[in-house]
């Protein structure tokens, strides 16, 4: 179905090829799941096979790309859109038109499709993703789980049988992204789709694939998902865990981790999980965990219009501790965390930072509270990252090059002249966090910073996130990655319906949880072990 | 869904409307303004519906009274000489020149005033009431195809304009977190440069999106969109196989869905335009370029002739009376060929265009029916009856064709169906 | 970087253009021609003539600017300003003659040349008038007149012998490219205006009114007087304040935004296919 035969793809004003000597073949009806880090030519390659590249973005293209045996070379995208349908990460972008029904006919107009065979595909489809009930709301108003099958959709009504997705639920919280997952496969099962799909946690979808294209630098390779995955460098928990002790054939879902992991429970049985660190620790902690230094919260009270959207929610954020806020889209995380900062709405409730009374003392919060907002680059306003550094110093009355060295504590060699939307998104995220740490306020927020990155980059910024805490910052990151969480987080609270539900210890609060467990703690539950470095560091310790 | 409840088609709305205003530019009879005015409230109160752009006609009320203000304001302080003074108020002149303002205010300036200002008023209420009636959106997705990208442009603009607001509030939220400042001379910066810079990346993921999904596609192409072979000769990768599953119903045979999809026989154009607009198998690229041809040179002997019409206009003595006019409706006629051949190349269908029944027809043919009346009465009508002299200061004139005339305008308040409630509405 | 030009002109656009900007500037100027002959009797008819043909002048001018379709980056890119400038003009309204729309228009008709000026010009306003504004019959002209405000901006040059203007001397020129489109503006619509409300029914011999048929420098010497009280002083001097502020504050932030959104999106790309 999708054929790249020796393609080589450079774009113009580049070093190098993006891509060189991609081989690749996948067939029909097959689920290919495409991973490799940021920047190694993995969206390069999406957009090879509708011809994206290099009719849109422009450069050299040598090899052929056939899909359904047309050539990319002589069909732009928009006369491919009848075979192949691309979705982005972020369907809003991409809407043309403001409701539902028009946005699921526009391919087809584009087409010329007759109406009444326009209304009938268009009924059709909205079944099949069970979009119906949504037919004429706005496309605003929508969830983000359902922006995408709207997405989703929209290009498969337009006769679409090849489905290239980019990173389709990397912005959605966990049910959303069930939802989008198992609208996809139902289409892989009951139509033949063909189905490519970019996915930086693979800890969701890899045991559903056929095949696994691995991106690394330019070089493409591919194989089943096993296969792959014994090599890959990239690869969920559950696949690290059966390497780690060796199972094979590696497992790819919990059902087959759990099966496998009897052995690996007895070993581990009487060894206390909390004696083993999670990941390499900091070198050296500064400052013990301290409530009475951290963040305080008492009662707090936030509510839009009838809607209470936080409802009397108590927040202890100790300093030199990472406290994990976890729950499902709109249950009033991230209004809980704005109320923190004194900027957004709050009906009531008293908050403290040390011995500041900030509700009495809100001009103080800007100084003692900083936050990272969901999307970063919002903070961004000037044109070069060494104007935006000097600014955040001047800002703060700090000295010159004090952001400057903590970009590159985070994020070492960003170029100074660079544009900050020219960023990749782990890097534009570490030049916000710089530019709120040069306040060197005592309590640091963030909203949802691990979109979109991939697993190192994640793994740099929990990394970077326990040197602060050790450091004596108090942290909390509202989050929907358990598996960041399970690793970078010393506590967790959780929440629902705009209440705490739960508050406590990360190995107490998620390893027992049905929805927020890490995949190693429901692999060995009852046993609280989070994450594949505390098995590696305890199975070393045991030999 | 109620099938009495319809949205009427927004042309009808247009056709009527503008009708009514053509009538309003014929007379400055204050009896007849208002009994138009009257219309168009009447009309509007009963089949408008409650969108936003429907609740906008108190505006134009608003902007019809200020307007008549306006000219009165004008007449009476800075215009007016008349016989009957009602009161004077000091002159004020600039010395040494004949520039004077205020001084006596006459009962005929005011009337004047009114009466022109009336006129200038209701047309802009006939506007305030199309713009009531007819949905913009549903306007804009009739907008013919060869300004199609036009239309697209709008309803891109229609669409990312409630997200902008969005991105305005998340941005000034941001920047609090930042700078903590709520007013400072960067405020203009530090929103609204994010906010364009963001709009900027998100048009070009737009059009990104666009592009993939079709957008821009000419006939030329050879992929499948109207595909004439027959269903024996359709490969195996082709589409149809894929909607056969998809819509899974037997007594859809691929070749019907073709058939469909071509257009039946009898909406088929004759074969002057096939050629025009390409045969459905393959475009030859020279057929499409003489088409283009056409309706380019269509369009330039359409604003020639509309250039000198409308110049003939102005300048009476240029051209002999009927001429000019004669060159106007001409360069329309052609302007309307010219659109509809450029239109012809264009691919696009509509999904569930709006229909035009009975009850359009009887409402462009309402409006276009006093517009009608109000020239017959202007040319053969008695003297002072669409125009009523301010000098006597006398009642206006009316008459029993006048009233007729205009009442016809309020027929579409009984005879239209009723508009659907918010929520079918936005369908 | 050479300029891009995402919406082309061609020779037989570029005379087209012309063409219907000279009967534009005929359908706001024509008070100061009309003849006064009594005879003709479509004197008094002219402005609802007009009112009714600038529209399909525009959309004639439109067809033909879009022949052969418009590149998907450049409609994106189009609706996005027209939104962007949609949301900023009612921001001014209310406020005396704080006009907000000029200058997004002034700068994307610098960076992306003529044709995209006087379309975003159109659309813009078009736009602004389905969401906020409403339509009227004000609207083609006032469409036509902001699309000659990016077509202008368009046409200044780009550069001096073989050197780009950039930087201060173009913020200059926008500058003062924008305070003269301000005020041309304002007297346009002016004069489209006045003889609605200031047309001399009665004979009467104020300064202020529009006289039909009177010699074209008497009528323009009242037009004038009429202008400064009315409008030219508070309205379009607002309006080039307003213009230039926000030109000095953000103009050069916003030229490298367009510039580098001009450049990611690759107007003409360079497309090459090699065999292996």
């Amino acid at each position: 179905m999708i054929d790249f035969d020796d393609v080589s793809i450079a774009y113009q004003g580049a070093d190098g090829p993006t891509l060189s000597h991609v081989n690749l073949h996948i067939d029909e009806g097959d689920f290919a799941l495409v991973c490799g880090r940021t920047g190694s030519g993995k969206s390069t390659l999406l957009g090879a096979v509708n011809g994206h590249v290099p009719h849109f973005t422009g450069g050299r293209l040598s090899g052929r790309v056939r899909v359904a045996s047309f050539d990319t070379r002589e069909h732009p995208p928009r006369d491919l859109a009848a075979v192949v349908g691309v979705v982005r990460q972020n369907p809003l972008a991409g809407f043309v038109t403001d409701t539902v029904e028009e946005e699921v006919a526009f391919g087809m107009e584009q087409l010329g499709v007759a109406p009444a065979v326009m209304r009938t595909r268009v009924e059709e489809t909205l079944d099949l993703l069970s979009i119906a009930e949504l037919r004429s709301r706005a496309l605003r108003s929508l969830s983000g789980g359902q922006q995408q099958r709207v997405a989703i959709a929209s290009v498969l009504a337009a006769g679409a049988r090849v489905l290239v997705l980019d990173e389709p639920t990397s912005a959605l919280d966990p049910t959303s992204a069930e939802e989008v997952l198992a609208a996809m496969l139902r289409l892989v099962h009951d139509l033949g789709v063909t189905l490519l799909l970019a996915e930086h946690r693979l800890e969701r979808v890899v045991e559903y694939a056929d095949r696994m294209v691995v991106v690394d630098g330019g070089q493409v390779s591919s194989g089943t998902p096993a296969e792959m995955l014994a090599t890959s460098p990239l690869a969920p928990p559950v696949v690290e865990l059966g390497k780690l002790a060796g199972w094979s054939p590696l497992p790819q879902s919990i059902r087959d981790a759990r099966r496998r992991a009897g052995d690996l429970r007895q070993r581990l049985a009487g060894l206390d999980p909390l004696a083993f660190p999670r990941e390499a620790a900091p070198a050296q902690r500064e400052v013990a965990a301290n409530p009475a230094l951290g963040l305080q919260a008492r009662d707090i009270e936030v509510a839009y219009g009838r809607v209470r959207a936080v409802r009397r929610a108590d927040l202890d954020l100790p300093a030199g501790e990472v406290t994990a806020l976890l729950g499902r889209n709109g249950s009033g995380k991230s209004s809980l965390l704005w109320a923190l900062t004194g900027v957004g709405a709050r009906e009531g409730g008293t908050w403290c930072v040390g011995k500041v009374q900030l509700d009495r003392e809100p001009s103080q919060a800007r100084k003692l509270v900083r936050m990272v907002p969901q999307t970063a680059s919002d903070l961004l306003y000037l044109n070069t990252v060494a104007a935006e550094c000097a600014a955040a110093d001047s800002e703060n009355g700090r000295e010159p090059g004090c952001c400057r060295a903590i970009l590159d504590l985070l994020a070492p060699g960003i170029p100074a002249d660079r544009h900050p939307r020219d960023l990749s998104e782990g890097q534009q995220l570490a030049l916000v966090l710089a530019v709120q740490l040069a306040a060197k306020a005592p309590a640091l927020l963030l909203d949802e910073p691990t979109r979109g990155l991939d697993y190192p980059a994640k793994a740099a910024l929990g990394k970077a996130l326990r040197e602060l805490a050790a450091q004596g910052l108090a942290i909390c990151v509202a989050t929907h990655d358990v598996e960041f969480a399970a690793t970078a987080a010393d506590r967790a609270v959780v929440m629902a319906v705009g209440e705490i539900i739960a508050a406590g210890p990360v190995s107490a609060v998620l390893a027992t949880s049905a929805v927020f467990a890490p995949q190693v703690a429901k692999t060995l539950s009852p046993a609280p072990w989070l994450s594949v470095g505390q098995v590696a560091s305890a199975l070393g310790s045991g030999k | 869904m109620n099938n009495r409840q319809r949205a009427l088609h927004p042309g009808a709305w247009w056709l009527w409307a503008i009708g009514l205003a053509a009538a309003a530019s014929r007379t400055t009879n204050p009896l007849a303004l208002t009994l138009i005015a009257a219309v168009c409230c009447l009309v509007v109160a009963s089949r408008r519906s409650d969108a936003p752009w429907a609740l906008a006609f108190r505006m134009y009320l608003g902007v019809a009274v200020f307007v008549v203000l306006l000219r009165l304001g004008y007449h009476a302080l800075l215009a007016g000489n008349g016989l009957t003074i009602l009161f004077e108020l000091p002159e004020l002149c600039w010395p040494g020149s004949d520039l004077c303002v205020l001084g006596p205010v006459s009962a005929e300036a005011v009337l004047s005033g009114i009466y022109s200002g009336m006129q200038l008023g209701v047309m802009i209420v006939c506007v305030g009431a199309a713009n009531a009636l007819a949905n913009p959106k549903r306007l804009l997705s009739a907008t013919p195809g060869a300004v199609y990208e036009l239309g697209s442009v709008i309803v891109i603009a229609c669409a990312v304009f409630p997200q902008l607001a969005e991105s305005v509030q998340r941005v000034s939220k941001a920047r609090q977190l930042r700078s903590g400042r709520t007013h400072s001379r960067h405020l203009l910066r530090e929103v609204f440069l994010p906010v364009f810079a963001d709009a900027l990346d998100r048009s070009l993921n737009l059009a990104a999106a666009m592009d993939g999904r079709g957008y821009g596609r000419r006939n030329t192409s050879c992929i499948p969109r109207g595909d004439t072979r027959t269903s024996s000769e359709i490969p195996e990768h082709h589409p149809t196989k894929f909607f056969d599953t998809l819509r899974g119903t037997p007594e859809h045979h691929p070749t019907k869905f073709f058939d469909t999809l071509r257009g039946t026989p009898e909406h088929h154009p004759t074969k002057f335009f096939d050629t025009l607009r390409g045969t459905p198998e393959r475009v030859r690229d020279d057929d499409a370029e003489s088409s283009a041809k056409v309706s380019s040179v269509l369009i330039v002997v359409a604003v020639l002739a509309l250039c000198v019409g409308s110049y003939s206009i102005l300048d009476s003595s240029a051209m002999p009376g009927g001429l000019g006019l004669g060159l106007l409706v001409g360069g329309l006629l052609v302007a309307g060929l010219g659109f509809w051949l450029a239109g012809l190349r264009n691919p696009h269908t509509r999904y569930r265009p709006d229909p035009w029944r009975g009850p359009e027809s009887l409402t462009a043919i309402c409006g276009i029916a006093v517009a009608v009346v109000f020239v017959a009465l202007d040319r053969y009508g008695p003297d002072g009856l669409l125009h009523p002299p301010v000098g006597g200061l006398s009642w206006p004139q009316f008459s029993i064709y006048l009233l007729a005339g205009v009442l016809v305008a309020a027929l579409p308040a009984f005879c239209t169906p009723a508009p659907p409630s918010s929520q079918e509405e936005e369908r | 970087m050479s300029r891009v030009s995402p919406v082309p002109i061609g020779p037989k656009t570029a005379v087209l253009l012309a063409l219907v900007s000279v009967a534009g500037l005929a359908m706001f100027a024509w008070p100061l021609f009309a003849s006064a002959s009594p005879d003709s009797g479509h004197t008094s008819d002219a402005p609802w003539i007009f009112v009714l043909i600038l529209p399909v002048l525009v959309l004639l001018v439109m067809a033909q600017l879009t022949e052969g379709g418009m590149d998907a980056k450049a409609l994106a890119m189009l609706g996005v300003l027209s939104a962007i400038n949609a949301v900023l003009r009612p921001l001014g309204a209310g406020t005396n003659g704080v006009e907000t729309v000029y200058f997004l228009l002034i700068i994307a008709g610098r960076v992306f040349g003529p044709g995209f000026g006087f379309v975003l010009g159109c659309t813009s306003l078009f736009a602004s008038a389905l969401l906020t504004a409403g339509v009227g019959p004000w609207l083609s002209f006032q469409m036509v007149a902001c699309g000659w405000v990016g077509l202008g901006a368009g046409l200044l040059p780009d550069r001096v012998g073989k050197r780009l203007i950039r930087g201060w001397a173009e913020l200059a020129i926008l500058v003062i490219y924008g305070i003269f489109a301000a005020y041309l503006f304002g007297l346009l619509m002016n004069l489209w205006f006045w003889p609605f409300i200031a047309t001399d029914t009665m004979g009467d011999q104020s300064i202020f009114s529009y006289v039909p048929g009177a010699p074209i420098w008497e009528n323009l010497r009242r037009f004038f007087a009429f202008s400064l009280v009315t409008s030219t002083a508070v309205w379009d001097t607002g309006r080039a304040i307003t213009t230039t502020v926000i030109l000095v504050v953000l103009g050069p932030s916003i030229l490298a935004i367009l510039r580098r959104a001009s450049r990611r999106a690759a107007f003409d790309p360079v497309i090459e296919f090699a065999q292996s």
